[in-house]
């Protein structure tokens, strides 16, 4: 009896740890109320008419441009929309310090062709329903998650939440209740690249619109997307690059410590930094690329470490992909050999990473702020709703963080 | 010496016949191998796994298997660190490895005491405090701001004579009293008979639940004290910290020669266990094989 009632209890703990961050799930009514008189249905189309039509003037009416985030920075930021260069007939034949070798990771946009996407209901963003399909709990995706409810508030949207907590399982079921849902438009970032297309044709089958969101999907997976918007990975590591390239005088050796294998942003930070440098740079040469994760400092301070052992003055430069746990090895690993010569430059820009600026003992930083990024797919989903053109694809401008500008994105937003 | 005794030997000390082997290799692999700063940051990065894989060692070393809480216990005491050091070093001290006890204490009590599976329950429990973490910070790191931050970032920081890590000392200081506690005291001789047959145990008149709660209560303190050289490193606490450090845990207390669900083995040989995974790192970022390809 007691092995059978702790049995119940551990059930109870295990469902309550698996939903914990998940967030909560409400039934949405529809309602069809039938009428038989003739008279009143016309009246009835008459006053919906009227309300559509007001719905829409009020959402147009909304002062959205001037809204601002916690920190009192615009809530809105610039975007812009990239140029696709034309496809290489086979990019896996160029070399890898190509910056086309890696025309599919960072265009997956670029040769997709989009299918027939829902037409604009064009009645005004209020009132409609959002589901965001988060991929997993992260500091960085708090801040999202809080930036993208303000932006719903702003809008008069229904915003509902929930997260796959990394679990690619999770969000195949969570795609499916969002389906069940019907809401107005679905906000989709995926856990996983490939099994994106799965979820997004899924949803494209089910009519509902979806914006992809932060992490992009797979080449297929683009073509079911009514607009995709995010961080300019490849662009902020570009940028960082030419910086860094800048400050060592374009020689010497680097090393790059990547984002989580298999993710958009681990080819993005570590090839969009190589292939720059070998395009600007071609006297510095690339040391080692190793991937310690990115939530274990103690990981990256020992990776850092042996590559001092190993390559001693030679390593003149070290690129991280994230600046929390990364950035915190790499420096302490320096600062521990006595290598403060070493510059460190890493992509994002937390607030251990705006305090290493501000200490002088991170180089550089990249701006992607987490605020901006969560609003920015509720934008779009209220201009679509407005029946205003949105675009396919956009992207958050990048910046460089360093010791000159750094009070400029404070405080930081994660 | 006989068969018996020389496997008997080899499962106990056999560990240390694979660092001796790692260390010809590194030997061979870099002229730089055996620098005295190449052997203290293989110290260094092996010292908060060995800290805590002495902890579950005396888990496993009682027949309970293994404490897959760890990592969620180490997240906790990363919170509670940060929340507690306003009131000084010495109480956040105690506070934290107070949480890591209590946490030990509710594994330990529930599995001795209703005989449930130990892999089960203490992976549940992992994503229960995982999960109330998310719930109570949402996901958010919390950074180090009040109280004495400069002390409390020299916790991981610190080097003996400018040289030797702190955390290293600690660990092996750890590690050399759970030894002693294991091999020389009426208790931790208690624990092993616990761990080869509670039955025999029971019947001896030593107190089984009571063992194994204490157990996990080691178990949960060396969980929290990892947790704050972490909180310390990372000037954060996040409820992702500790994550993975449970499978490579398992491994160095495997690789030292402890058996799952029997009293065998030695702490000195989990020395042995992290430093063979330490050495092993530390040979593959030498030879350039990435990080990604190695298991542990």
């Amino acid at each position: 009896m007691k092995k059978r009632l702790m049995s119940m209890l551990l059930a109870s703990a295990l469902a309550v740890g698996l939903l914990a961050g998940c967030g909560s799930s409400s039934s949405r009514s529809t309602s069809a109320d039938s009428e038989t008189e003739v008279e009143a249905e016309a009246s009835e189309e008459e006053s919906a008419e009227a309300e559509v039509s007001d719905n829409l003037a009020q959402s147009l009416a909304i002062e959205w441009e001037s809204a601002v985030d916690n920190a009192g920075n615009p809530l809105f930021i610039d975007t812009f929309v990239p140029e696709v260069p034309e496809r290489p007939e086979d990019p896996d034949a160029l070399p890898e310090t190509d910056e086309l070798h890696w025309y599919d990771f960072e265009y997956p946009y670029g040769n997709s062709e989009k299918m027939e996407q829902p037409e604009s209901p064009a009645d005004g963003c209020i009132g409609k329903k959002i589901i965001i399909l988060n991929n997993g709990d992260h500091p960085y995706h708090t801040a999202y998650i809080e930036a993208a409810e303000q932006a719903a508030e702003i809008f008069g949207m229904e915003l509902e939440v929930v997260s796959a907590n990394w679990d690619v399982n999770i969000q195949t079921q969570q795609v499916e209740q969002a389906i069940n849902e019907a809401p107005d438009l679905i906000i989709y970032k995926p856990v996983d690249q490939e099994t994106s297309v799965t979820h997004l044709r899924k949803m494209y089958e089910a009519g509902i619109p979806v914006i992809g969101s932060n992490v992009m999907p797979s080449t297929e997976g683009f073509q079911y997307l009514l607009s995709f918007c995010g961080p300019a990975d490849w662009d902020q590591s570009k940028l960082l690059a030419e910086y860094m390239a800048e400050l060592a005088n374009y020689e010497g050796g680097y090393a790059v410590i990547t984002h989580e294998p298999g993710g958009s942003a681990y080819y993005a930070r570590a090839y969009g930094v190589i292939t720059k440098l070998a395009e600007i740079a071609p006297d510095m040469v690339c040391l080692d690329i190793q991937s310690p994760g990115t939530d274990s400092a103690e990981n990256t301070k020992q990776v850092v470490s042996d590559w001092i052992t190993k390559y001693g003055d030679e390593l003149n430069v070290i690129f991280t992909s994230e600046t929390t746990a990364q950035a915190t090895g790499s420096i302490e690993a320096c600062e521990a050999a006595g290598r403060t010569d070493i510059i460190i430059g890493g992509i994002d820009n937390s607030e251990t990473a705006l305090t290493y600026v501000q200490e002088g003992r991170l180089t550089a930083a990249t701006n992607q702020p987490p605020m901006q990024d969560g609003a920015l797919p509720v934008l779009l989903a209220a201009k679509w709703f407005n029946g205003e053109e949105i675009d396919d694809y956009v992207f958050m401008e990048p910046a460089v963080i360093n010791a000159n500008n750094v009070e400029d994105y404070l405080p930081a937003q994660w | 010496m006989k068969r018996e005794n020389l496997f008997e030997y080899i499962g106990k000390y056999g560990t240390y016949l694979i660092v001796l082997i790692l260390l010809i290799v590194g030997c061979i692999v870099s002229d730089k191998f055996l620098s005295v700063t190449n052997i203290i940051n293989i110290l260094d990065a092996v010292s908060y796994l060995g800290i805590l894989a002495s902890g579950m060692a005396l888990v496993t070393y009682c027949g309970q298997s293994v404490d897959l809480s760890t990592p969620s216990t180490i997240a906790v005491a990363s919170f509670v660190s940060i929340l507690t050091l306003k009131f000084g070093m010495v109480p956040m001290i105690i506070c934290t490895l107070l949480s890591g006890a209590l946490l030990g204490l509710l594994n330990g009590l529930v599995i001795g005491k209703f005989r449930i599976n130990t892999v089960v329950w203490t992976l549940a429990m992992s994503f229960v405090f995982a999960g109330l973490i998310r719930v109570i910070f949402g996901s958010a790191n919390i950074y180090v701001t009040e109280g004495n931050v400069t002390a409390f970032e020299q916790i991981s920081r610190y080097r003996l004579f400018g040289t030797v890590p702190l955390v290293v000392v600690v660990m092996l200081a750890i590690m050399i009293l759970l030894h002693i506690f294991i091999s020389r005291s009426r208790i931790g001789r208690q624990f092993k008979l616990v761990g080869c047959s509670e039955e025999v145990a029971k019947y001896s008149g030593i107190n089984v639940l009571g063992i194994i709660t204490l157990s996990f209560v080691g178990s949960g303190m060396a969980a929290a004290l990892t947790g704050i050289f972490i909180a310390s490193l990372s000037k954060a606490a996040c409820y992702n910290y500790g994550s993975g450090y449970e499978f490579r845990a398992i491994t160095a207390v495997v690789l030292s020669g402890m058996v799952l669900d029997e009293g065998r083995g030695s702490i000195a040989g989990v020395l042995g266990g992290v430093l063979a995974i330490g050495l092993l790192n530390n040979i593959m970022t030498l030879i350039g094989l990435n990080s990604f390809c190695r298991m542990w």
